[in-house]
This record gives C-alpha cells, structure tokens and sequence, in this order.
C-alpha cells in the first residue's frame, strides 16, 4: 500500500499499480477521464471486485518501472480523479446555463435576422418600473443638477432671507 | 491463454466485441459470456513475454476507449 488518500487504495505489484476506489464518490465519467488520460502511457484496464468498489489497474508501458514511477503514478491518478470528478459535478450544477450560452451561441451563428424576423421585433421602448434606479446612469443618479426653469427662480428668490447669499 | 473479464457495466459490449474483431490478427481470441461480463480468452500468436504482454495491454486499452468513445453510459 501507498501513501494515498483514505478514498483510493493502492497497490503497487510487479510492473502495476492498482487503484481500488468508491464508485459512489468517483462516477463511473470520472474514472473514464481519468483512465483516458493514462492511455497513452499506460495499459488501463477496470474491474468490478464488488458493488461497492472499483479496480483500476495501470501497467506502464515500458517493461520494469521503477517503483517510484509507480508511486507517482498512483499520485498522478488520484489527482487527476479528483480534477475529473470535480469538472463533471460543475458541469452537473451548471448544466443550463451551459445550455443557455450554447444556444445562445448557436443561434447567433445562423446569421443575420431575415426581414421577417426585424418586422416582427419588438423595438417600442416602454418604460419599465425601476425602484432601485439600475437603469439610471450615473449623471442621472449623482451628477449636478439641472438648471431650474425660470419662472421657478424669482419665487425662490424671494424665499430666501434678505441678504443671504448677495455678494455686497 | 490469458482470460480478461469485462464487466458490462463498465465495458460496452459492442466495444469488446470490436475488440476481439481488431485483436484477432494477432491473438486467437475466444469470447463467452455471463450476466455481468463478457470474457475474452486471448492466446497471442507471438510468445515473447513483452509482444505477449503488449498485445494484452493494449487491447485492454482498444475496449477502453472505444467503450468511453460511444459515450456516458450513465
């Protein structure tokens, strides 16, 4: 046995590693993942020793690996297990709006609007309730205030004590 | 004679199948079958261990990623 974590058991045999895992921690498109990545350099081949585990044997390809290639291969492994089951549960939680951009994207690649499509738009810019003022702008929100109208002025005016505010 | 068991719910068949078809040039294979897996029975027609044990690998890896090229299976 190796220094793995408490999820994957390891097992190093002559020219081998084997991987026994919890299939209900690590889905089965997990350990695809991860086995597809080590084709290439090693012999993968998955077996069931009962329901509620699963075997994943690597054999290098070159004849007699040292057992420290063994080792960082069984590291290896289990890191890319976890980079492939975490991938697949992001994935799982953002299934529609992965959806939604595709579409998205999908239909904006069909081209432009056919005359049909723009006669039937709906260009109206109807005012819309707005109690937090998101559509405003910032000049709208906190910039200087618009002038008022004259015939407002001379009323204020006349409001204001007497010399209050007059320059002389 | 070496015997590899694939569990059909972690092999497709027809990936094994395929398998056996591809690997049949340079192995005798015989297949039989259960429940829950498909066995090839594989005799290689080179006797070198490492031609043996490169044909056994990498027909171990042929049904592996043709079983994950068909797509989730769950």
């Amino acid at each position: 046995m190796t220094d793995t974590p408490e999820n994957v058991k390891a097992e190093l045999s002559r020219g081998a590693v084997n991987l026994e895992v919890d299939p209900s921690i690590y889905p089965l498109g997990a350990i695809y993942g991860a086995a597809y990545i080590f084709i290439d350099r090693c012999y993968v081949f998955l077996y069931r020793p009962s329901e509620t585990s699963l075997r994943i044997t690597l054999q290098t390809k070159e004849p007699e690996p040292a057992e420290e290639t063994l080792r960082a291969l069984v590291g290896e492994f289990s890191n890319e297990l976890l980079s492939c089951a975490w991938r697949r549960q992001i994935t799982e939680e953002n299934r529609e709006l992965i959806q939604a951009v595709t579409s998205k994207a999908l239909s904006g690649a069909m081209g432009s609007p056919s005359l049909d499509d723009l006669a039937d738009f709906d260009f109206s810019d109807d005012e819309f309730e707005d109690p937090l003022g998101i559509a405003q702008s910032w000049e709208e929100k906190h910039g200087r205030k618009t002038p008022k109208e004259p015939a407002e002025a001379p009323a204020e005016a006349a409001a204001t004590p007497e010399g209050e505010g007059a320059d002389s | 004679m070496i015997e590899l068991r694939f569990h059909r719910d972690l092999y497709s068949a027809k990936a094994v199948e395929e398998t056996a078809e591809a690997f049949a040039a340079v192995a005798s294979i015989e297949r039989s079958e259960d429940e829950s897996a498909i066995t090839l029975a594989v005799e290689p027609r080179y006797t070198k261990p490492a031609q043996v044990r490169r044909i056994i690998g990498e027909l171990q890896n042929y049904a592996l990623a043709k079983t994950i090229d068909e797509g989730p299976r769950r």
